[in-house]
């Protein structure tokens, strides 16, 4: 390293030092400066209010600041200080002691010297200078005491400012803020107390949907209400000169202004009311500040109130033992219109479904009434339905607001489910009664120890007894077949009473009676006992093999909905035919597995006889379900066939087997019932053979007639059929071509409907079927009736007819005549057929319709029979009302063979038959576990239907005097408070 | 001359195949005749020359099916009937031997000196006592009848009705219409487990009598007429367990009282060609007291030297009822015959049972569970007055109130009478369970004398005498249980105490009984 190096860098340590201290010193005085300054301003803006030039002047001073600052306390600077001679000067007017030498000895070393010299001197020098130079401190050289009596400065102004913000917020920052902040028109504007506009109107365009007229107001304050989505037009005079008028919004504009436009010397304002808002009027004067209200004008913005709905049905809580329609009543309003009025519900907390029951079209009240049945197929067993009426109103503005009722709800009831709990309670009874009867039986004497049981043995049965009670209402209302059931247990249940209450008033009797076996009280006690239990034991049975049974019935219907499903999908290949068979099948080995835990229950409790428990292994039939489902999973089509031939006849077998037990237990069990059942079976059989042969007889005879009939037309009948041909297709001419437009759709049926019986004509004419061609022309007659009228009607409702439609009518017309002629002309043809029949057939024929007035006879009788019985034959009634109708119709069939109409007679004859039948075969089929599906509607209870029969009423009152009976007391207690639950 | 030549040799050729094919036909027609020996040594000599001819595997096929190889005899046959398949007999053979073989193919073997036996896995427990029986039977007819088997004999118990028709020539129907169990055909014994039958039935009894159907066929080279094979065998069926003599049940005695009152007794040609082609179940029943008492009757005039002689004749070609008739002596006519067993039926003055029908044998049904035992419960009841208080009883019962439930079975047992033997049952296990089998012995002792064929009067007997401490004499009602229900666990262990409780016991015996007991206790 030589001498110049060694100056370089100390120079060069020199000029940083120098630069930082000059940069603190600068940029610390700058900053009190430019601090000052703004406080100077910030007063001066305070005093002054807010203004627009304040953000100009506020930055270009920072501006500047920082320009200066940078400028002249670093980059000027740094930019002199470069030259190592500047810098020694500048060393050496800092440091003395080195002032010449250092600036010589720099000179000396540059490439041209100043003056020659000898090179060895030179170097000498700028060692000797170096010497002295280099170990010198640049602290020392340029301290900081200056810079940091800036900073101090500085730091102390900034104090200040601060304390002034503290201390003056509303002064100091006020002014500051006015500063820094470009101002709002609001901000901006002089305020004035005096209204700056005049002679306001406001008009009001009301949103289409609520039909309101248009509103003007002239003379307002300026405050505006109106309904959300109104169109407001506002027009005001200005009360100064002003070039431009805008409305502030909100309380400091901060909403945003609407600009008005000039109109005839008025200002005129153009906005929709979205909501509650408030605004100022502001002038702006062709010169000087801008001219703002002080009074602020209030937007009231109304919103339209959603429908309001009521609804009345049968009960709130409604529990249906299948699903049946319900009526509903309902009552919707609203303020300016209703819109879609329908009724959503919900099947098991599903996904909403809708059923629209009407188009308010903007009525503002409906009221009407309606049946509610949601899917059907969607409820199932168990399932819970919430619905209630909604209507909408047709507010475009804030978008549809709807309006719901409250909430109804429909339980489904689980047939199976209620018979679970139905047998439950008859199973709880029964072990009562058992015990009872077994405590009696086991009682020897009547020592204390005996008296104690005998007590309890009381109250068992008085529980068992009150159990039975509500046993017998459950069944009662459940209605069905068991009712003859209930009344037996409840004529049992009375006895039992009795005998109870007898024994109470003298227990001694019991056992005195009891000892000399006596047929006495306690002999016919035990025997009602005893023939309670085996009722109850029967009916256990029976509703536990009758469901097994259905259970059956139902698997193999489910089978047959599965061949059917998939003999469809092999047709179509349709992928959700698929799916769908897939969840039958899942669904069947649900039901499969419901069975098997059934049967496994039967067999554990012992609920019927081991004579009826010959129950399947439906472990079969879920293996072949199983197998069926694999299959589908594996997409084997070919081997479904046979898979799902296999599990048709494991189902099938099962059903047979549990229809056997059924069958067997009901014929061993409930002979009485049985054999009126045979009974009345076979007598209605007798019925039908009888009507069938009738019927038989009937149609021999029309063939015959038919036969005479055909020989006499024989003659005639091509001249005939020319004719009538003729005449057909005439009208076919007229009704040719293709349906107008302006023709409503049922005219457009009525249309095709007469085309339809054309072509049945032109088919029946040539086959000589005149009866059916007569009738075919008859109804064709009506058709054209029909549609004339229907397009007619359009002609008469002021509406200027096409020449079309006028075109079309008049054929419609003519072609009706022609109708009229064909149907009279084939009337003709065909003779009456006591025209044709001879002697010998009107006697056959009054000799049929006697035979029918006989069946009839006998089909009375048995509906006479039937009158009495339902205690012995639960399908009593339901069989004499199908009984008196099918006797009605045998009268018609009676009538119409004495009047010789062979062919009605026959039909009617077959009809009563097959109605004959199919009721027998009913008469046979075991009642399902729920009840008959009855499809009445649930109606809305009237103030009658809620009221008790009087004997009814009386009893209860009668009852209510009493006071309850010891033994029930706590019974009374707790079923009140069940109630009250 | 040359031509000659050709001819002799042709006829020689002739007559050799001739005599071959007669061989094979002469094996099939001998096994048919049960003469075993000379069977085999002709179907030896057939397989010898004609190893491929459709006779010989059809003989082949006869010989292993009547051994009961049902699989080589189904492969016999059907090589046979694809060389000749017009030939309908081999076919139905054929087919007999496939079903059968499909029957047995999932039983077990337990083998006796004489007898194969096979049965299914759960009725495992038949084997040792129904080996015991037929041995027993052997020994037995060996002294009476003097015949002893010259081949093991293959007695297979058939899970059902069904099995039992697939391994005959006898249709199902007609198996379940007359209560048909067993079956000797074929040089086999097939025999329908208790189990299959609602009440049981005397199985043990049964198996002795296939077994005389046997020796019978054998000694008669097959030619004893039905009436004389049933009423030799029902005569001779509980000589396994008793001395020879008319042993009819109370059932059968009802039935030919009830006949000979009625006058309408079964003739002995209705009974061709089984008795389970007679119309009824009752029928049946007659038709084997009827002639079992001309066995009797046969046997109470000469003894059993009259029925080897009448077996012997028959034998030797002579009509059967000649030969009944001089092995009795007398004129040796069969109207003198027929008026002697007439005169001793009437002479047995057996009694209808009073206002009932004895019980007949009944399957079970179809549905009903294969593993099942035979249970009381299964029993049809009389009229709706007695059952209510057997149902009654039954409630009580099952809710452990056993004295209630004996008052109601007392009722109703008042009211149904001795006939009705469920009330006896139902009332001894009541009894039972109160502590008292003094009374259930005497509550069952009517129903056990008038129905020995039901097993729950002789096992509540046998518990009854237990009871009372006297093991001995509870062994035979136990047995007796075992002979018509052996898949009670219950018989098996009272018969275990018993043993326990008798020190001379043979170990085998009461590790049988306790085997059974633990056994059939896991079920």
């Amino acid at each position: 390293m030589n001498e110049s190096d060694r100056l370089g860098r100390f120079l060069e340590r020199a000029r940083k030092r120098a630069l930082l201290e000059h940069s603190v010193r600068v940029a610390a005085n700058t900053l009190s400066s430019l601090v000052g300054l703004i406080m100077v301003l910030a007063l001066w803006a305070n005093f002054t209010g807010p203004a627009g030039f304040w953000p100009y002047l506020a930055y270009f001073l920072v501006f500047l600041a920082l320009t200066l600052g940078g400028t002249l306390g670093f980059f000027w600077p740094a930019y002199l200080w470069r030259s190592p001679s500047i810098m020694a000067r500048l060393v050496g007017k800092k440091y003395p002691a080195l002032s010449g030498d250092l600036l010589s000895a720099i000179e000396l070393q540059s490439p041209a010297p100043l003056a020659p010299g000898s090179p060895n001197m030179v170097n000498a020098f700028c060692e000797e200078v170096a010497n002295r130079a280099v170990p010198t401190n640049v602290q020392d050289i340029f301290p900081m005491q200056k810079a940091i009596r800036s900073v101090f400065l500085a730091s102390g102004i900034l104090l200040v400012l601060f304390l002034a913000l503290a201390l003056f917020p509303r002064s100091v920052g006020r002014g500051l803020g006015f500063l820094f902040h470009t101002p709002t028109l609001f901000e901006g504007a002089t305020i004035s107390r005096e209204p700056l506009v005049g002679d306001l109107r406001v008009t009001y365009d009301y949103p289409a949907y609520t039909r309101l007229p248009r509103q003007t107001i002239d003379g307002s304050t300026g405050d505006l209400h109106a309904l959300r989505g109104t169109r407001v037009r506002l027009e005001m005079r200005p009360l100064h000169s002003a070039q431009r008028a805008v409305l502030l919004l909100g309380e400091t504009g901060e909403n945003g202004q609407i600009e008005t436009v000039l109109e005839h010397g008025r200002f005129v304002a153009s906005f929709d009311l979205v909501e509650d808002q408030t605004y100022r009027v502001l002038l702006r004067p062709y010169l000087g500040r801008s001219l703002r209200e002080d009074r602020v004008h209030r937007i009231n913005v109304e919103s339209d109130r959603p429908p309001e709905v009521d609804v009345v049905a049968p009960s709130d809580r409604l529990t249906l033992s299948h699903p049946r329609p319900i009526e509903l009543a309902y009552h919707a309003r609203d303020d300016f219109g209703l819109g879609e009025v329908a009724i959503d519900y919900q099947i098991n907390g599903g996904p909403h479904q809708r059923i629209l029951l009407k188009d308010g079209q903007g009525s503002k009240e409906i009221r009407g009434t309606t049946t509610f049945e949601p899917v059907t197929t969607m409820l199932l067993p168990g399932a819970k339905v919430s619905y209630r009426i909604e209507a909408q109103d047709r507010d475009d503005i804030s978008g549809s607001k709807v309006g719901t009722s409250r909430t109804l709800y429909v339980h489904i009831q689980n047939p199976r489910e209620d018979m679970e709990d139905r047998l439950e309670l008859e199973r709880e009874i029964l072990d009562k009664l058992i015990a009872s009867l077994a405590d009696r039986l086991e009682m020897d004497g009547l020592g204390p120890e005996q008296s104690t049981v005998l007590r309890k043995v009381r109250e068992t049965e008085a529980s068992a007894l009150m159990l039975l009670g509500r046993l017998v209402e459950d069944i009662r209302r459940a209605g069905g077949a068991n009712k003859t059931l209930a009344a037996t247990l409840s004529a049992s249940a009375d006895r039992l009473a009795k005998w109870a209450k007898e024994e109470n008033d003298n227990g001694s009797r019991l056992a005195a009676t009891k000892a000399n076996g006596k047929k006495n009280v306690a002999s016919r006690h035990l025997a009602e006992l005893e023939s309670t239990i085996l009722l109850l034991d029967d009916f256990m049975g029976r509703q536990r093999l009758d469901d097994l049974a259905a259970m059956g019935k139902e698997l193999v219907s489910a089978h047959a909905r599965l061949q059917d499903l998939l003999e469809r999908y092999k047709a179509t290949g349709d992928e959700s035919l698929r799916r769908q068979i897939e969840r039958d099948v899942r669904e069947l080995k649900d039901r499969i597995g419901l069975l098997i835990q059934k049967i496994a229950e039967v067999k554990a409790r012992n609920e019927a006889n081991t004579e009826w428990m010959n129950l399947p292994d439906a472990q079969h039939a879920l293996a072949k379900a199983s197998e069926l489902d694999a299959l589908l999973e594996k997409g084997d089509a070919r081997s479904l066939d046979q898979a799902l031939a296999e599990l048709g006849e494991a189902l099938a077998s099962m059903r047979d087997l549990m229809e056997q037990n059924a069958d067997g237990f009901f014929t061993a069990r409930f002979p009485q019932e049985r054999r009126a059942l045979a009974e009345l079976q076979r007598k209605l059989g007798d019925l039908e053979g009888d009507e069938r042969n009738l019927a038989d007889d009937s149609d021999k005879l029309a063939r015959e007639i038919d036969g005479v009939m055909r020989r006499q037309l024989a003659e005639r009948q091509s001249e005939l059929v020319a004719r009538a041909k003729q005449k057909l297709e005439a009208i076919a001419a007229k009704m040719a071509g293709t349906p107008l437009r302006e023709i409503s759709s049922t005219a457009e049926t009525a249309t095709i409907s007469v085309r339809e019986n054309i072509r049945q004509l032109r088919r029946l004419l040539p086959a000589k079927e005149w009866s059916e061609a007569r009738r075919e022309a008859e109804r064709m007659v009506i058709g054209l009736s029909q549609l004339q009228h229907l397009i007619t009607r359009p002609l008469t409702a002021n509406l200027p007819p096409s020449p079309s439609l006028n075109e079309f009518d008049s054929k419609v017309d003519e072609a009706g005549q022609l109708a009229r002629e064909l149907a009279s002309d084939l009337a003709r043809i065909l003779p009456k057929n006591q025209d044709v029949m001879s002697e010998e057939q009107l006697e056959s024929a009054n000799g049929m319709g006697d035979r029918q007035e006989h069946i009839a006879g006998r089909a009375t009788e048995i509906s006479r029979d039937l009158a009495g019985r339902s205690d012995s034959l639960p399908q009593s009634e339901k069989t004499r009302a199908e009984l008196d109708e099918i006797t009605q119709q045998m009268r018609q069939a009676r009538d119409d063979m004495r009047q010789g109409a062979a062919h009605e007679g026959a039909g009617r004859a077959n009809e009563i038959a097959r109605r004959l039948a199919k009721l027998r075969q009913n008469l046979g089929d075991r009642p399902s576990v729920g009840n008959r599906q009855n499809r009445e509607p649930v109606h809305i209870p009237d103030a009658e239907s809620s009221r008790a029969p009087r004997a009814w009423r009386e009893e209860l009152l009668e009852a209510m005097r009493e006071k309850a009976a010891d033994d029930f007391r706590d019974e009374v207690r707790q079923y009140y408070e069940e109630i009250v639950k | 001359m040359r031509a000659l030549g050709l001819l002799f040799v042709l006829l020689g050729a002739g007559v050799v195949q001739a005599r071959e094919t007669y061989e094979t036909a002469s094996a099939e027609r001998l096994f048919s005749e049960w003469r075993f020996e000379r069977a085999i040594q002709a179907l030896a000599n057939a397989i010898k020359h004609q190893p491929a001819e459709p006779t010989t595997q059809a003989a082949q096929g006869y010989e292993r099916f009547m051994a009961g190889d049902f699989i080589s005899a189904t492969a016999h046959y059907r090589a046979a009937v694809q060389s000749n398949p017009r030939n309908l007999i081999w076919k139905e053979h054929l087919e007999l031997a496939e079903k059968s073989a499909a029957v047995v193919r999932s039983f077990e073997e337990k083998r006796s000196e004489h007898f194969i036996f096979r049965f299914a896995p759960e009725d495992r427990v038949l084997a040792d006592y129904g080996l015991e029986t037929l041995e027993a039977a052997l020994v037995a007819l060996r002294d009476d009848l003097g015949y002893v088997p010259s081949r093991p004999i293959p007695v297979d118990i058939v899970r059902s009705a069904a099995d039992l028709a697939d391994m005959t020539s006898l249709r199902e129907e007609e198996i379940e219409r007359t209560g048909t169990v067993a079956v000797s055909k074929w040089t086999r014994v097939m025999l329908t487990t208790p189990r299959s039958m609602r009440l049981g039935y005397e199985w043990r009894d049964s198996l002795a009598h296939e077994y005389v159907h046997y020796v019978v066929s054998a000694m008669t080279f097959d030619r004893a007429p039905v009436w004389l094979q049933e009423g030799l065998a029902k005569f001779l069926d509980h000589r396994w367990r008793a001395p020879a003599g008319l042993s009819l049940n109370p059932s059968s005695q009802h039935f030919l009282a009830k006949a000979l009152a009625s006058g309408k007794l079964i003739g002995f040609e209705a009974m061709h060609p089984s008795m389970a082609k007679l119309p009824r179940a009752s029928d049946a029943a007659l038709a084997f007291a009827e002639v079992t008492t001309a066995m009797a009757c046969l046997f109470h005039q000469s003894g059993m030297e009259a029925f080897r002689d009448v077996l012997t004749d028959v034998r030797g070609g002579a009509d059967a009822r000649l030969a009944v008739a001089r092995a009795f002596g007398g004129s040796g006519a069969w109207a003198d015959f027929e008026r002697s067993w007439k005169s001793f039926m009437v002479g047995l003055r057996y009694k209808t049972l009073p206002g009932k029908e004895a019980p007949i044998p009944q399957y079970r049904k179809k549905t009903a569970s294969q593993k099942a035992a035979p249970s009381e419960d299964e029993a049809e009841v009389g009229n709706y007055e007695e059952e209510r208080y057997l149902r009654l009883g039954n409630m009580l019962l099952l809710r452990n109130r056993a004295k209630a439930a004996s008052v109601e079975y007392e009722k109703g047992a008042k009211i149904a009478g001795t006939a009705q033997w469920l009330y006896a049952v139902k009332l001894g296990r009541t009894y039972l369970a109160l502590r008292r089998p003094a009374e259930a012995q005497q509550a069952v002792a009517p129903a056990r004398e008038l129905y020995p064929e039901l097993p729950w009067p002789h096992l509540i007997a046998g518990q009854a005498i237990l009871a009372q401490n006297n093991p001995g004499k509870a062994i035979p009602p136990l047995l007796a249980a075992i002979g018509t229900n052996p898949f009670d666990p219950s018989v098996h262990c009272a018969l275990a105490d018993a043993y326990s409780r008798l020190p001379n016991t043979a170990p085998v015996t009461k590790a049988r009984a306790e085997r059974d007991c633990r056994e059939l206790g896991k079920n």
